[in-house]
């Protein structure tokens, strides 16, 4: 169905283009310009076409092998962020700024990374709100660590743990939310 | 962290500093007026003289970086991230205002509407100002819906932030930033020294395959494909930036000059046949206002689409405010009450303003103006933030033309036409003025959610930067107009009161008082006053390209001339796209159909080389070295972009090619200096 719902929105969208640009300007009857008939016509298959497409993506999302996988991948990054953060927040004490900013690269950004690609699945599995809830918290928890890795590159030691630990809070929000 | 750590990290020569870190200061603010101040006028003489504007965030924040850490001995990224805001938001003015006002001057010119060059100068300013205030506080409630949750790339945001993090972020990033910045400059320095905007490679390929035998043969590849590169590695980057996001952006530039072009050719009338091998006719007549109707349609569809995620990200926001656990949280943004306000008030203002614009105005088309005024910031504001955060680039100029026809369509049913133009051009400054602002606003909060900065903080900082642009570009149009009239000079007899011919390009005559025209040899006695070709604005040394098209298209709605079926039509299209669920591509592919096409394959380019990179080398190398490298190639050719438009307001005379030597020698030494 969705193979079909794309054909036919491009097929309606490709030739409703044609139809739109087909003539330069007829100076008498300026709207005469565009076929009409022609272009209801490749609007109506693309309308069709939207709502297969639409359909189709019912179907998909009632069968959730692949969104609960995505879902599930997700949660673990941002179980990793969360513990990461926790770990850091631990050693701030200890860790160097330049050691700080290292640890942001090449521990928490990769996860940050994969938990914002796999978003969408959230909002198949879990609808709109709860999507908005856990990105509400996750961008916070995202800013607050890029904060920390300027403060830290900035040699601001104090900032920078206060940003981790606010990261740290915000990523609990999120993974409470995520459920 | 205890005293002993901090003293045996900076005995390993560690940066350590204690206390709040910097952010909202007044040296960002000082630094960023006066940035934001050098940069507008550099920038507004470059789009008069030139045509073109250029986003100013990427040079604010190298010489912020170089004025608040170099001379001044600041040492935060943040700060530095607040004085490009501000900057940027001084120079929004230059595209804003650079667009839309001089078209008064340039109609003033005409026939019958010499008293538009008349308007209300201070209202004008006021206008813009309100315009701003108003274009920011709609677009400041979509940055979580933008930013936060469909993760827009905003790819001038990425260079701008990666330029912020440059002190922090290693040598290798930075010699990457910088020598693909001394590229990038030194490229389009040498192209503008040539004069070379494009590449032509269908050109190239035809002349290499093409007979010597038969110069008349069939070209083998037709000039109605386009096969013409912009000539600009700024624009490589700006698709590496985007990456897969991009290529709807791409395909809607194909199905016009691929598809569409050779179809019409088969199917078309003969008019349409001879248009289409003219590629650039082609775009400005049929696939430009196609492309604009397609941008608002999927810009309605969008909202409609985006409803929800607004509601919930407004939902979510309150919630998150609520919550005792953080009390930071609600300090993040401005509230959206303030917002509110600010445009209720500026929508009041903006009646007002549209009152006083013009004598005969009434209260209710005044109204009626500033309303729909106000509501098409709204829609233009949501369509320009969406397409700089997918591709950079901001349909600016499309969106002033559909906000000057609604508002001329509406001054017209009761004002006469200077007075329609004037008032719609009031109106229509301020729109335009919010619309930069707006894009201008997203843009900064990418960088600034990236280096970490607080959105509140930064969105105050636009609106402290906003308000000074309108007053120092509007000043400069003026001096610059002005300044370049001639003088009247009188060649005999005592001075008269001088009788001028109406101002057209070639007016070497005066007029005596009867109309008639005389010369110094049939009329010896008389006083003659010579006056030289048009001066100001539309003339050969001030010909700012961008307000002359505006200027030609107000005449032509004035008229009644506008294709407002093919906006339908483009628009019922770009609904659909918006609509289909396929997640933003209807604005994408009109803005395909909007741009020029050797924009948009140049911008292919850089897609798929970020694509071929993230399937071959790994995200971590796209990441480590190829946003680096492509940050740099956008901020050096904007740095020599800016650094030419300097030379021509500060050294107009100078020798190019000796200051081109000069400027490559400092670059050279700089990145010398760097490695």
């Amino acid at each position: 169905m969705n193979i079909i719902g794309q054909m036919l929105l491009w097929a309606g969208f490709l030739s409703g283009s044609l139809a739109t640009v087909l003539n330069v300007e007829d100076d008498k009857i300026p709207w005469s310009t565009i076929p009409w008939g022609w272009y209801l016509a490749s609007v109506s298959i693309c309308v069709v076409g939207i709502v297969l497409l639409r359909l189709g993506r019912t179907s998909t999302v009632e069968s959730t092998e692949e969104s609960t996988a995505s879902l599930s991948e997700i949660r673990g990054s941002l179980l990793n962020l969360l513990k990461n953060t926790q770990q850091m927040s631990g050693q701030m004490d200890e860790l160097a700024p330049s050691e700080m900013t290292v640890f942001i690269d090449d521990v928490l950004s990769p996860d940050c990374y994969i938990f914002a690609e796999g978003r969408n699945a959230i909002t198949t599995e879990m609808g709109l709100q709860k999507f908005a809830d856990v990105m509400t918290h996750f961008s916070a928890a995202e800013r607050a660590v890029n904060r920390a890795w300027s403060a830290a590159a900035d040699g601001y030691v104090d900032e920078a743990k206060t940003c981790v630990d606010r990261a740290v809070s915000m990523f609990e929000d999120a993974y409470q939310e995520l459920g | 962290m205890s005293d002993d750590k901090v003293n045996q990290l900076l005995r390993k020569g560690e940066l350590i500093r204690r206390g709040p870190y910097p952010e909202f200061t007044w040296p960002a603010v000082i630094v960023g007026w006066f940035l934001g101040a050098v940069i507008a006028v550099s920038i507004s003489y470059a789009a008069l003289k030139l045509g073109f504007s250029i986003e100013g965030s990427e040079l604010a924040a190298i010489l912020g970086w170089g004025i608040l850490r170099g001379l001044m001995g600041r040492t935060s990224i943040v700060e530095n991230n607040i004085n490009q805001t501000i900057a940027s938001a001084v120079n929004g003015a230059s595209s804003g205002i650079m667009f839309s006002v001089p078209a008064l001057f340039i109609l003033s010119n005409k026939p019958g509407l010499e008293s538009v060059a008349d308007f209300n100068v201070p209202l004008m300013i006021f206008a813009c100002i309100t315009g701003a205030f108003i274009g920011l506080a709609f677009v400041i409630p979509l940055r979580k819906q933008m930013i936060d949750f469909q993760r827009l790339p905003y790819p001038g945001g990425i260079a701008v932030a990666t330029i912020l993090k440059s002190p922090g972020a290693g040598i290798r990033k930075s010699v990457y930033l910088f020598g693909a910045a001394l590229l990038s400059g030194a490229v389009y320095l040498l192209l503008s020294l040539k004069g070379i905007e494009d590449i032509n490679v269908g050109g190239l390929i035809n002349s290499a395959f093409s007979s010597a035998d038969d110069p008349a043969a069939t070209p083998l590849i037709s000039s109605r494909y386009s096969l013409i590169f912009f000539a600009s590695l700024m624009t490589i980057g700006v698709g590496f930036l985007s990456g897969k996001g991009g290529f709807w952006f791409g395909a809607g530039g194909f199905i016009c000059y691929w598809f569409l072009s050779p179809m019409l050719s088969i199917v078309g009338t003969d008019e349409v046949k001879t248009l289409v091998e003219s590629p650039l006719a082609m775009r400005g007549k049929i696939y430009k206002p196609t492309g604009i109707g397609m941008l608002i349609g999927a810009a309605l569809g969008g909202i409609i689409m985006a409803f929800p995620l607004i509601r919930s990200a407004i939902t979510s926001m309150s919630k998150a405010s609520n919550d005792k656990n953080d009390e930071s949280a609600h300090r993040d943004e401005l509230p959206i009450w303030l917002l509110a306000i600010a445009i209720v008030l500026g929508a009041g203002i903006l009646i007002f303003l549209a009152k006083q614009s013009a004598s005969e105005m009434t209260l209710g088309l005044a109204a009626a103006m500033a309303l729909l005024g106000t509501l098409w910031i709204w829609i233009a504001g949501v369509i320009v933030a969406e397409c700089v955060g997918r591709t950079n680039w901001s349909p600016l100029s499309g969106m002033t033309l559909i906000a000057v026809t609604i508002l001329i369509v509406i001054a017209n049913s009761g004002l006469d036409k200077p007075q329609t133009i004037i008032s719609s051009l009031v109106v229509g400054a301020a729109i335009c003025l919010a619309i930069s602002q707006a894009s201008d606003m997203m843009l900064d909060l990418k960088s600034g959610y990236l280096v970490g900065g607080v959105p509140r903080r930064q969105q105050m900082a636009q609106f402290v930067g906003a308000w000074l642009g309108p007053c120092i570009v509007i000043g400069l149009m003026f001096l610059l107009h002005y300044g370049a009239q001639p003088k009247t000079e009188t060649v005999a007899g005592k001075t008269p009161a001088p009788i001028t011919a109406p101002a057209g390009e070639n007016a070497p005559e005066a007029l005596n008082p009867a109309g008639n025209s005389q010369s110094a040899e049939t009329s010896a006695a008389a006083p003659i006053v010579k006056e030289a070709p048009r001066a100001g604005f539309g003339s050969e040394k001030l010909p700012a390209p961008q307000a002359d098209a505006l200027a030609s298209v107000i005449e032509g709605i004035v008229e009644g001339n506008v294709p407002t079926y093919r906006y339908v039509a483009g628009g019922g299209l770009g609904f659909l796209l918006a609509i289909s669920g396929l997640g933003g591509i209807g604005v994408m592919v009109a803005l395909g159909f909007y741009m020029p096409f050797n924009i948009v394959l140049t911008y292919t380019i850089g897609c798929i080389l970020r694509i071929v990179s993230d399937k071959t080398a790994g995200r971590k190398f796209s990441e480590q070295v190829g946003i680096p490298i492509a940050a740099g190639l956008i901020v050096g050719e904007a740095l020599i972009g800016v650094a030419i438009a300097m030379q021509k307001v500060f050294w107009p005379t100078a020798d190019v090619s000796e200051a081109t030597s000069q400027l490559l020698q400092i670059a050279s030494q700089t990145l010398s200096v760097w490695i």
